[in-house]
């Protein structure tokens, strides 16, 4: 395996929400690494941190989050910058946005504004950051458009997003994202608004994107099945915290987080008896204000010991690639090396 | 789109020969004889004599007959006499008229360019100082009454500091509009405040609104600065529910000065419509209702239009 070169990384991650009143950690010292070149999923339920991990690495937060610390760190052509650091709505930060780091949102629908042609919207990301003239522009867009399977460019970069079919909206988007070429491209569920056969083209768009032009790829779903067919690195998340980090084979063959494994069991798999109930993780997610000390999953978790509930619990290296941050797993190793 | 405007107003005819109709027959049902008012009291000792004139102005015909005489005339352009005055009400019109919209528009003009900064000030900022500013302004200026701010800032401004003129509206040797504005400056203003709370609510909540929605995260996420953000994506969505308050309030910016023109004697149409109820001039009335109900209708019209302007998806329906 040639050494694998980071574009992005996020060092404890720590952002929390306040409701006016007080403020709830969302987010507990995340840290992970994207690779270049490779395709990192981010799973988990809703709510569990997903789609706040990849806004805050754009500081796209609403206004009641705020980052409290840790470090997000990019690789801007080898020079490694801070964006945590940046200011939220200053130069720095707005040249990562749409030049270094593009970003694709869940629902097409809504993302596209409802009263601009869409050649302009993705115009407007072009024209920001580089200074080209607009015919230039609407080149480079229409070239775009083609490259990503949209049909007849000339006549509808002219057109609305009303005048679209959500996948072909979601085809805009990832034009409005791609159209100055970062090298890192986050996707915050793209394919959750879009009916099944649609949401396989686009999952092979974004996999092309990958491989032949050599993006990096953040991808946030709770589509274990999607997973498995295009990822190549997995983080597991629950309730703000990174629970399983590794390569895609580590996780499917070797989930060691029982949140992991319950995670895996309940994926319906085709040709199941129709007898057979589907498993399911008992209990609900807790609020995130109540403060747990331990293992956040430990109340829904079948394996859980008295330690869970009293201990910090450590991340735990399984291999080089692979974390787990249970005492389950501390516990195995430990009676191994024994 | 031109397909589009041709047939919002095609719509509007049909709607206003609906008002007409409206408007004749509920002045039909009211208790007042015109002949009454019209015949000079020797001529009205005889009922034969009011029984010829009656039949001399058509009022012996039937209704249809008598609505269809009135709707050809005001098509002509002749809309017949006060009677009370005998004048001529085009005459009328045309002499009340202008006067009620230089104060009307200038009342709009002021109360959008305030209202609409305000509003949007506040939304970019929300709960800041002058969010807060705002919002009590527009409280204040939706919970007041206009007559009493009238009052209150005629006590202000012309009787204590005498920097304006009480009320009227031309002077002696008043000409150009430059002449005439520092009688027009208090009650423009007077009737701007409570459009400019509403609009300023309006723009605020719709800003709020628009800024809270997915497409303004794909707008910043292209890096662009937060001003494109404010102008570009956020006001220019949000302009849509601001126009429609603008244009309904077009008409009641003249309906509404009625108060406004009396509290400043300002001789305008509000004056003259109060001027005919209270003497049941009941041509005049009928006229100047169809007038506002034209206006409302020319609003909406306006509505439509300018949101298939702003809104594609209405435009290419």
């Amino acid at each position: 395996m040639r050494k694998l070169n980071s574009i992005l990384k996020v060092e404890n991650l720590t952002v929390s929400f306040s409701d006016g009143k007080e403020s709830t950690k969302i987010l507990k010292d995340v840290s992970f690494s994207v690779f270049s070149g490779k395709m990192l999923a981010i799973v988990g339920e809703s709510g569990c941190g997903k789609s706040v991990t990849v806004h805050s690495i754009m500081q796209l937060l609403p206004k009641n989050g705020k980052i409290d610390s840790g470090k997000v760190l990019f690789n801007d052509g080898g020079n490694e910058v801070d964006l945590v650091s940046m200011k939220k709505y200053g130069k720095q930060m707005r040249a990562m946005r749409g030049q270094k780091i593009g970003m694709v949102f869940q629902d097409p629908m809504a993302s596209l504004n409802p009263t601009h042609q869409v050649g302009k919207q993705v115009m407007e990301n072009l024209m920001q950051h580089y200074k080209i003239p607009k015919k230039e522009a609407r080149d480079k867009v229409i070239e775009l458009f083609k490259l990503l399977g949209i049909p007849d460019p000339e006549q509808r970069i002219k057109d609305y997003p009303h005048q679209f079919s959500g996948g072909m909206r979601q085809r805009v988007m990832i034009a409005i994202s791609m159209i100055c070429n970062p090298n890192l491209l986050i996707a915050d569920e793209p394919t959750t608004a879009l009916d099944v056969t649609i949401q396989a083209q686009i999952m092979d768009l974004m996999k092309e994107l990958q491989e032949k032009h050599d993006k990096s790829i953040i991808l946030i779903t709770h589509n274990m099945g999607l997973v498995a067919e295009v990822a190549d690195f997995v983080a597991v998340m629950y309730m703000g915290r990174i629970v399983e980090y590794g390569t895609v084979r580590d996780i499917l063959n070797n989930p060691s987080h029982p949140y992991t494994q319950s995670l895996l069991k309940s994926v319906p798999v085709m040709g199941l008896d129709k007898n057979q109930k589907l498993a399911t993780i008992r209990g609900t997610t807790p609020n995130p204000k109540d403060y747990v000390k331990g293992c956040e999953f430990a109340g829904r978790c079948d394996f859980a010991m008295e330690s869970c509930l009293t201990r910090d619990i450590p991340d735990i290296n399984l291999t080089n690639s692979h974390q787990v941050r249970c005492l389950l797993v501390e516990e195995s190793k430990e009676v191994i090396a024994k | 789109m031109l397909k589009y405007i041709i047939r919002k107003s095609l719509v509007t005819i049909p709607m206003l020969f609906v008002i007409s109709i409206i408007v004749f027959f509920a002045i039909q049902l009211s208790p007042i004889d015109p002949i009454s008012y019209s015949a000079s009291p020797d001529v009205a000792v005889d009922s034969e004599n009011l029984e010829a004139l009656r039949e001399h102005l058509g009022l012996n015909d039937p209704l249809y007959i008598q609505y269809y005489h009135w709707i050809i005339a005001v098509f002509k352009g002749d809309f017949g006499y006060s009677i009370i005055t005998g004048q001529p009400i085009a005459k009328i019109l045309a002499l009340k008229l202008p006067a009620t919209i230089e104060l009307s528009l200038l009342a709009l003009v002021i109360s959008t360019i305030i209202g609409v900064a305000m509003g949007l000030v506040s939304a970019i900022k929300p709960n800041s100082m002058s969010d807060y500013f705002s919002r009590n302004v527009a409280v204040l200026g939706i919970s007041i009454p206009e007559f009493f701010f009238g009052i209150i800032i005629i006590q202000i401004f012309a009787i204590q500091l005498g920097w304006l003129p009480i009320s009227g509206r031309i002077g002696v040797n008043d000409v150009t509009f430059w002449d005439r504005l520092p009688n027009l400056i208090l009650p423009s203003f007077t009737l701007a405040i409570g459009m400019l709370a509403v609009l300023l609510r309006y723009t605020r909540n719709s800003m709020l609104d628009v800024l809270s929605k997915d497409y303004i995260k794909t707008a910043r996420s292209k890096g662009i600065p937060e001003w494109k953000v404010f102008i570009f994506h956020a006001f220019r969505n949000s302009l849509g529910s601001i126009l429609v308050i603008l244009a309904f309030r077009l008409p009641m910016l003249i309906g509404g000065s009625v108060i406004i023109e009396m509290v400043f004697m300002w001789p305008g149409i509000g004056n003259a419509i109060i001027s005919a109820v209270s003497s049941s001039d009941y041509p005049v009335i009928m006229i100047t209702t169809m007038m506002l109900a034209s206006a409302i209708l020319v609003a909406s019209f306006l509505v439509d239009v300018l949101s298939a302007f702003l809104d594609p998806r209405i435009r290419l329906e």
